[in-house]
């Protein structure tokens, strides 16, 4: 299956503006797209991290179609073909 | 808690308008300690002295101006919080300015200042080693915030500009603005405290101090201070400095546009294709100075000149809100605005979004007296002029945006929550600012719980979002008791957990006696008093929420949040305070935290 992954500010600078990733399977949960991009992408590391409690972020943003991955089970979440993943950085300053 | 030393951080000077009258007091042990100053004092005291129902231009009102008590003794303290039931909101708001005033007043000897009841005619206060008293000023009547500080050049000057007079509900309060400044200015814009010192016949508190450090950190092991001095300082210069880019927070703006996040056109977008016009390389091009606060070595206060169009220092905030908001990417004509307000003393968040708010409507037909476009700056600063004299349409929009859509039966245009106008973050991308902003304290505000920085890291779950904004908003309105500095720890490259350890340690010398965890606590406490505060002027969970705006998806990416997702977002939140499901601070957290007796 194909899941669209887009980056913003400084991660669209380090990665890319948008990623077509190619997973097997018809569905994949939201911890093992992060193992993927994670193998493609280490500089990735800095701001999402896998651990034994799981995806771990540093003020690091997830959308799934337009909603924070938060209410749709968080790491857990299944990502399914066709969608899309927003991944906005974290915000200096304030 | 024993205290040993705070000295002298337990002297307020009370200064009763309708009576004429200054008087010095001393604030009890058990309050200090509990809530160590800053706005930890200042809320205690609005919770005791301001009655519910208080209208707040009557002189029932109060106004607090506080310092924290490592002002002065310690480097970068130098932020004075200005707090009082809020004309704009009618609410709690506290409001925090740099500049010199927090360290004048601590050198006067006093660790804050109440003003109360209403003056027949418009005075300034003085406060110097020979005399503490109260002047008529009727020559400073609808003189600008630069004109005021020229006069008093050289003291250190709190005051208001023509805005503020008028009562508009918007106007700010202003720190030592002059041209040409030596020392950064400093504004506490946010909630229309201004005008709450226009409602007093205030006109500005001049004051030149003469203590020194040595008598205000009496009893202070002087290795130990040293030490962490030392120390602090060279986390300042490894961690702070390197992040605060050319200053002014305008480095936020090329993160903002390129996450998508920058409020244009009333928030109906979040970017723009010019927005490196208005980016800190831009700013960086025209910069001629930075200057700094009094003691602090970061130099956040940025000075621009381009042709004949100068400013003494220009925010983020100020930038994206009349900026890309308005559709003005001009730097020349963000100088102009930004000067007018200053100058005007109103707040640049809450103009922004009105002048947004207004040409949204214009450009639906839905107002009849101005013919607004989008960018049109001759017509904005018209507009300005107008709520700041309140004529015309601007006496209505001098109340704020919420008062005003009301009237034009337009709110689901106005972008405000309590009442007051949001700052420039779109939420529907960063969910957890949205919980941030419907449960700050003072109505939309960023400042409480800044939950996109990458200073924490947290489990991509809701119940890691909604602790990480407890967290964050405990922890602030335990660094305001002091005062810290927003721009350090949130402009820190790492995070900053050794600061905050070495901040408690500080205050340790003057003798309190707080660890990690209490400090904490001592943020907790804070913050329930305030929204208990809130609950006594009416507060429930329907005003914990959102604009209408951001609850439906964002044309340009389709990024929501949803009234499910929020309301299920905020039953976490009210769960993990120790609050009702209604948003009432619960008995057992009120007692948990030492707040029964005073409730």
């Amino acid at each position: 299956m194909t899941v669209i992954v887009r980056f913003y500010g400084v991660l669209r600078d380090i990665i890319s503006e948008k990623l077509e990733l190619e997973v097997s399977g018809g569905e994949i949960p939201f911890t093992d797209l992060v193992g993927e991009l994670l193998r493609r992408h280490p500089v990735l590391g800095k701001y999402i991290m896998l651990t034994e409690r799981g995806v771990e972020v540093r003020g690091v943003t997830v959308l799934v179609n337009g909603r924070h991955i938060v209410f749709l089970g968080g790491d857990k979440a299944l990502i399914r073909s066709g969608d899309i993943i927003d991944i906005l950085p974290p915000l200096h300053g304030g | 808690m024993v205290c040993v030393v705070i000295y002298p951080g337990q002297t307020i000077l009370r200064v009763d308008l309708s009576r004429d009258k200054i008087e010095e007091e001393e604030l009890p042990d058990f309050v200090v300690e509990r809530f160590v100053g800053g706005k930890g004092l200042a809320s205690y005291l609005m919770y005791r002295e301001i009655k519910p129902g208080t209208d707040p231009f009557s002189p029932e009102n109060k106004l607090y101006v506080f310092a924290g008590p490592l002002a002065f003794v310690y480097p970068t303290f130098v932020r004075a919080v200005v707090a009082s039931k809020s004309p704009l909101t009618g609410l709690f708001c506290d409001s925090y300015a740099g500049g010199s005033f927090a360290i004048e007043l601590r050198r006067a000897g006093y660790i804050g200042i109440v003003v109360e009841g209403k003056s027949d005619k418009l005075k300034c206060l003085k406060i110097t080693k020979e005399e503490r008293k109260l002047f008529e000023c009727e020559s400073l009547r609808g003189r600008t915030t630069y004109e005021v500080g020229e006069v008093f050049r050289d003291y250190s000057v709190l005051t208001i500009g023509p805005a503020a007079e008028n009562l508009v509900r918007f106007a700010g309060v202003y720190i030592d603005w002059r041209r040409n400044p030596v020392t950064r200015p400093g504004v506490a814009g946010r909630g229309g405290l201004g005008a709450v010192l226009g409602s007093k016949n205030l006109k500005a508190i001049v004051l030149k101090g003469w203590l020194s450090v040595d008598d205000l950190a009496r009893g202070v092991d002087k290795s130990v201070q040293r030490d962490l001095i030392n120390r602090y300082l060279k986390i300042i210069e490894e961690d702070v400095i390197p992040g605060i880019g050319i200053g002014g927070n305008l480095p936020v703006f090329k993160v903002s546009a390129e996450a998508r996040i920058l409020p244009t056109k009333n928030f109906q977008l979040g970017s723009h294709e010019l927005w490196r016009e208005l980016a800190d390389d831009a700013w960086a091009r025209i910069l001629v100075n930075r200057i700094t606060c009094p003691t602090c070595p970061v130099k956040c206060g940025t000075m621009f000149r381009e042709g004949c169009f100068f400013t003494e220092r220009i925010e983020y905030e100020t930038v994206a809100m009349n900026g890309p908001n308005i559709l003005v990417m001009d730097r020349r004509a963000l100088m102009l605005i930004n000067n007018t307000l200053n100058a005007l003393g109103m707040d640049t968040i809450t103009t922004g979004s009105i002048l947004a708010f207004i040409t949204e409507l214009s450009e639906r037909g839905l107002l009849k007296e101005y013919r607004v476009s989008w960018g049109d700056v001759d017509t904005y600063i018209k507009i300005i002029y107008d709520i700041a004299y309140r004529r015309g349409l601007g006496d209505l929009l001098a109340e704020g945006v919420a008062k005003a859509a009301r009237a034009l039966n337009a709110e689901e245009y106005a972008i405000h929550i309590k009442g007051l106008e949001i700052p420039a973050y779109d939420p529907r991308g960063v969910v957890g600012m949205a919980l941030a902003y419907a449960t700050a304290d003072r109505g939309g505000d960023h400042l409480r719980a800044w939950t996109v920085g990458a200073e924490v890291t947290s489990k991509l779950t809701l119940e890691d979002l909604v602790n990480l904004t407890k967290y964050l908003q405990d922890r602030n309105a335990a660094l305001w008791t002091l005062i810290a500095c927003d721009n350090i720890p949130s402009n820190a490259i790492r995070p900053p957990d050794e600061m905050i350890r070495i901040y408690i340690k500080m205050l340790n010398t003057l003798g309190f006696n707080y660890d990690e965890e209490s400090f904490l606590k001592l943020g907790e406490r804070v913050y329930n008093l305030t929204r208990m505060f809130n609950v006594r002027e009416g507060v429930r969970r329907k005003d914990d929420t959102l604009p209408p705006r951001f609850l439906k998806p964002r044309e340009d990416t389709g990024w929501a949040i949803t009234r499910e997702d929020f309301e299920k977002m905020l039953d976490l939140y009210y769960a993990r305070r120790g609050w009702s499901p209604g948003g009432v601070p619960l008995r057992e957290t009120l007692e948990r935290l030492g707040l029964q007796d005073l409730l």
